[in-house]
């Protein structure tokens, strides 16, 4: 399958806006927050959350216009998911690479070491390098989900509400996770297993469900 | 930040369900319309499954209460309803996967997430629930954690019979649980029959400070377990014979609120084994004989021998290589001898030694610096490679794998990063090294350990510890955030401004002048401090003593003497630790502080005896001790003549003992010490005789103890002229037969009085016999002394 570069930079536009909002956000907060991030940092975990939620609802408005406009265009389906989880890709790496760099390059450790005087740096400068791949991490769990709950919603089949509170359960675990500030081995193989399972699972579910969308005209 | 977290987290749950319901609103799909097709329904079973696990085993085996990992630890049935009510619980997720795959993922999501709150709350309770559930399900007393305890004797050997409140219990070593102890012994509120009419040196009783469980009722009417201790009459035979001594504690072995492990080990006061210690004590003092006679140059038998009186034997011969020079060589011999490590080590023999230690210590689960393992880290660490031991660390410290690498091997680490430390600071041309370059960031980053960061220094920790104390400059207090605290004696205190004032580096030096006021402050509390029970004064005033009389030493002292002063500490104690204070300041520390300090004495009686006077001013330096102690003695022989003129000469010749044997002790040290004024005095009241030999005894107890190995005494007084004062030597020569005693005891066989002579061949024959006993000899062995008491019983 060949990248539509017109196609992918249609979808990736609609996202637009929540890249063009969340950018400053993430980064701002990147770079003045003054203790360490670390993974478990909530402010951090909620900004991915709400960010994987704007990007998947401004790809998967399945009862707009514009999103009954794009599907009688003649593009296959695959052709329509592959691009949209591209453009998915595009949206978070337009918000995440900055805030990653801003912590690795390290533009956050110079700020808060020369600006902000802060007692952390540069020394916390080696730690906080592993956050921005849980952020990572975060998004490839979330937004192949969130993807997965408005095609199947789109779907002509009941129980769509169903799979919101799925996502719901989904977002509690996580949290839930969170707060336990240590895990022992065998337990992080458990979740690398398991979140496999589950992006696994949206990603070719979604894929599959995709092709029988219902699109509203 | 104004509306927190867990209000964002509202707020977003707010506006999710908006959404939701917007959305539901417009799913206008007829009743009719299918339940999901087979890949919505797979695909949601499986995200159901993978959430339900997650939060199944984070709730069922990581949670505080949860025990699916350790059901062994509980008793049986407690271990049973933790298991029905996990298997509930799975039955409740398999119901709701079920529905899932029915296609009615709503319900199934609700029933999961009953299920798993259910789960959560039985096991964990709640604030706002029915307390906690567990107590209420589990069969009664099931969940009073397991108690254990262990009665031992405190020695080589076991098989004592005990009995505890009158009731016997075995031979010793015995365990058995808390239920059938408290079965088997009933609890007495008063001591048995008997206790009290035997005198306390005479009892045969001795009391166990037991500590027993307790359980405690919250506010919800549920139980708590902690543990409280009571007295327990107990009595102890070994061999027909009564164990005699006061006390004997109990403590906890076991690390889980679910077990505790009590451990009673009692004194062995028997007086058989007491000989058996003092034959082991002696043997070890022959073996040691042995060396010196052997000009320190021992043969491998003999460190086989030393190695039998276990940690006693290693110790002894440590303290003594601080001290006797030959000894030192011994300690390195029997490190060579035990792994093979000399001086000059090749690289590749000094990885194998390393990874031998690694293995013992991983194995034997102890490590301590001063262990031949320890000496031997000492004589190999700088022909290890630095920059692997700082990764190896490193990694392990940044993998988390820091609170989990075994403690003793974390310690071998330690020390070894130490060692190197010290040896990079040496040659450190006003740069960090590797160690505070990598080890010291990342202990503050991933290990929290503080304590090991600021010992090692360095810029960073530096910079660290001052930036933070710029956000937090409060002294103490429990207001301070849990970061910024430092909890040490009972005071909560600023833990910046604790480790910066105890920095030994320009950056310290620096800190503690800018803010002197609050370092000293932070002196005071500490000194004052209920648990300084020695009022020690805090070391870091110490750091700057180069600076004289402008230091924060020199300043704090009239505080130091003043808490000294009203401490409850013995008299001589404060009078010693105020010397010692003094001695750390000189040199702006005068004669006359010294007397001050001497003056505050009113009461001589409570020095408890000249001897401790004497011990008292080994404090001070040599050289101000010499004017002190004089100083001290012409006080006091202005007194006794103030008395002499003012009483009759009958009560003034009793009255003077009252400060005449401080005065003979301080003089009698002075001799000690080589001034020619008091050994000319000494000298002639040993050949005197004067004070019915009150300087021979105490002369002769000087030269006994550890003191008269190389004491400058002992030169002179085998050159005496007296032949009596020449005796005195003779114990001192059998007990410490170094090379350089041998040569007296050499000239002194060759002595123009036959006395002497003939004290002096005695001996050499002891030394003879000594050299000639063989080695295997003086081997320590354990034997088994057993009382059939118990079988007669």
């Amino acid at each position: 399958m060949k990248v539509k570069m017109s196609l992918l930079g249609m979808l990736f536009r609609q996202g637009l806006p929540v890249t063009l909002i969340g950018l400053p956000i993430g980064c701002l907060y990147v770079l003045f927050t003054r203790e360490p991030l670390a993974w478990q940092n909530p402010w951090t975990a909620l900004f991915v959350l709400v960010h994987s939620i704007s990007v998947a609802v401004c790809l998967g408005r399945f009862r707009s216009r514009s999103f009954g406009f794009i599907y009688t265009r003649g593009y296959l389906r695959d052709e329509l998911w592959a691009h949209k989880m591209l453009a998915t890709v595009l949206a978070v790496a337009a918000v995440w690479l900055p805030m990653a760099l801003i912590v690795w390059l390290p533009v956050r450790s110079v700020v808060q070491d020369k600006l902000l005087v802060s007692p952390y740096f540069p020394i916390m400068r080696i730690r906080e390098a592993s956050a921005p791949w849980a952020w990572l991490a975060g998004y490839a769990i979330l937004l192949p989900l969130f993807h997965y709950v408005w095609i199947r919603r789109a779907q002509p089949l009941r129980g769509g509400n169903g799979v919101v509170l799925l996502a719901i359960g989904v977002v509690i675990a996580t949290a839930t996770l969170m707060s336990f500030r240590w895990h022992p081995q065998w337990f992080r193989i458990l979740l690398w297993i398991l979140s496999a399972v589950v992006v696994g699972t949206t990603l070719i579910a979604g894929r599959s469900l995709h092709r029988q969308l219902e699109v509203h005209g | 930040m104004i509306i927190g977290f867990f209000g964002s987290l509202l707020v977003l749950g707010l506006v999710l369900g908006l959404v939701c319901f917007a959305l539901g609103r417009k799913a206008s799909l007829p009743k009719s319309a299918p339940r999901g097709n087979r890949t919505s329904r797979i695909a949601e079973t499986l995200i159901l499954s993978s959430a339900g696990l997650l939060i199944f085993v984070m709730i069922g085996c990581l949670s505080r209460d949860g025990r699916l990992l350790n059901l062994g630890e509980l008793r049986p049935a407690y271990a049973a309803t933790h298991i029905i009510i996990a298997c509930c619980a799975v039955g409740g997720l398999l119901l709701s996967v079920l529905l899932s795959l029915l296609g009615r993922t709503s319900a199934g999501g609700v029933l999961a997430f009953v299920v798993l709150s259910g789960y959560s709350i039985t096991i964990q309770g709640s604030h706002f629930g029915p307390g906690y559930l567990m107590q209420r399900i589990a069969p009664r007393d099931s969940y009073e954690p397991i108690v254990t305890y262990t009665f031992e004797l405190d020695d080589e050997v076991q098989g004592a019979d005990l009995w505890v409140n009158d009731v016997y219990l075995g031979k010793t070593p015995i365990k058995m649980t808390g239920r059938e102890f408290h079965k088997k012994v009933p609890f007495l509120s008063r001591p048995p029959e008997g206790y009290a009419d035997e005198p306390p040196h005479e009892r045969q009783w001795f009391i166990i400070l037991l500590r027993v469980l307790k359980a405690e009722t919250r506010g919800d009417g549920s139980l708590w377990y902690t543990d409280d201790q009571k007295d327990y009459y107990a009595r102890a035979r070994l061999a027909d014979e009564w164990n005699r001594f006061t006390y004997a504690h109990c403590h906890n072995r076991g690390n889980s609120r679910l077990r505790y492990d009590f451990l009673v080990r009692l004194p062995s006061r028997f007086d058989s084994r007491e000989k058996v210690r003092e034959q082991r004590k002696q043997r070890l003092e022959n073996l040691l004989q042995k060396a010196r006679l052997a000009d320190y140059q021992v043969q491998p038998s003999w460190f086989e021998a030393a190695e039998t009186y276990g940690q006693d034997g290693w110790t002894k011969l440590r303290t003594l290589a601080a001290e006797e020079k030959g000894f030192g060589q011994v300690v390195d011999k029997w490190v060579e001898w035990k792994y093979g490590v000399t001086r000059d080590i090749s690289r590749d023999k000094a990885a194998e030694v390393f990874e031998k230690i690694c293995k013992e210590v991983n194995a034997g689960r102890r490590y301590d610096e001063a262990d031949p393992a320890g000496r031997a880290v000492e004589l190999i660490f700088d022909r290890l490679d630095v920059r692997r031991l700082v990764s190896v660390y490193e990694q392990a410290i940044r993998s988390r794998r820091y609170r989990q690498l075994q403690w003793e091997l974390r310690n071998v680490y330690r020390h070894l990063m130490e060692l190197w430390d010290a040896k990079l600071d040496d040659h450190k041309d006003g740069k960090g090294n590797i160690i505070e370059d990598r080890i010291t960031p990342a202990l503050i980053c991933w290990g929290s350990d503080m304590e090991a960061a600021v010992k090692f220094g360095g810029a960073q920790v530096e910079r660290y510890l001052l930036r933070q104390y710029r956000h937090e400059k409060r002294l103490s207090g429990l207001e301070l955030d849990w970061n910024d605290l430092k909890s040490h004696f009972d005071l909560h205190l600023n833990k910046w401004l604790f480790h910066l004032s105890q920095l030994d580096s320009d950056a310290g030096r620096d800190f503690r002048t800018s803010h002197r006021g609050q370092v000293l402050q932070l002196a005071d509390l500490l000194l004052n401090s209920s648990f300084n029970h020695d009022v020690d004064a805090p070391e870091f005033l110490f750091l700057d003593v180069n600076q004289g009389a402008g230091s924060i030493a020199y300043e704090f002292w009239p505080k130091y003497a003043a808490a000294v002063r009203s401490s409850d500490i013995w008299e001589y104690r404060k009078l010693e630790k105020q010397w010692a204070y003094l001695a750390r300041l000189e040199p702006p520390a005068t004669e006359d502080m010294y007397m001050d300090c001497w003056r505050q004495v009113t009461d001589l009686h409570k020095l408890m005896g000249s001897d401790k006077l004497a011990g008292a001013i080994e404090a001070i330096p040599k050289e101000m001790r010499v004017a002190v102690a004089k100083a001290i003695i012409a006080e006091l022989e202005k007194k006794i003549e103030a008395k002499r003129k003012k009483l009759d000469p009958e009560r003034a010749e009793r009255a003077r003992f009252d400060e005449h044997p401080y005065a003979e002790a301080l003089k009698r040290h002075l001799a000690c010490i080589g001034d020619e004024e008091s050994l000319q005095w000494l000298i002639s009241a040993l050949q005197s005789g004067a004070d019915k030999n009150y300087h021979t005894d105490q002369v002769s107890r000087l030269l006994a103890s550890e003191k008269g190995r190389d004491h400058p005494l002992l030169r002179v007084l085998a050159e005496a002229k007296s032949a009596k004062v020449r005796l005195l030597v003779m114990p001192a020569l059998v007990k410490y037969p170094t090379p350089a005693n041998r040569e007296i005891l050499h000239k002194l066989s060759k002595d123009e009085d036959e006395q002497v002579r003939q004290a002096a061949e005695e001996v050499a024959a002891e030394l003879a016999r000594i050299e000639e006993t063989p080695v295997e000899q003086l081997v320590f062995q354990v034997k088994v002394a057993t009382s059939d008491v118990g079988q007669n019983r």
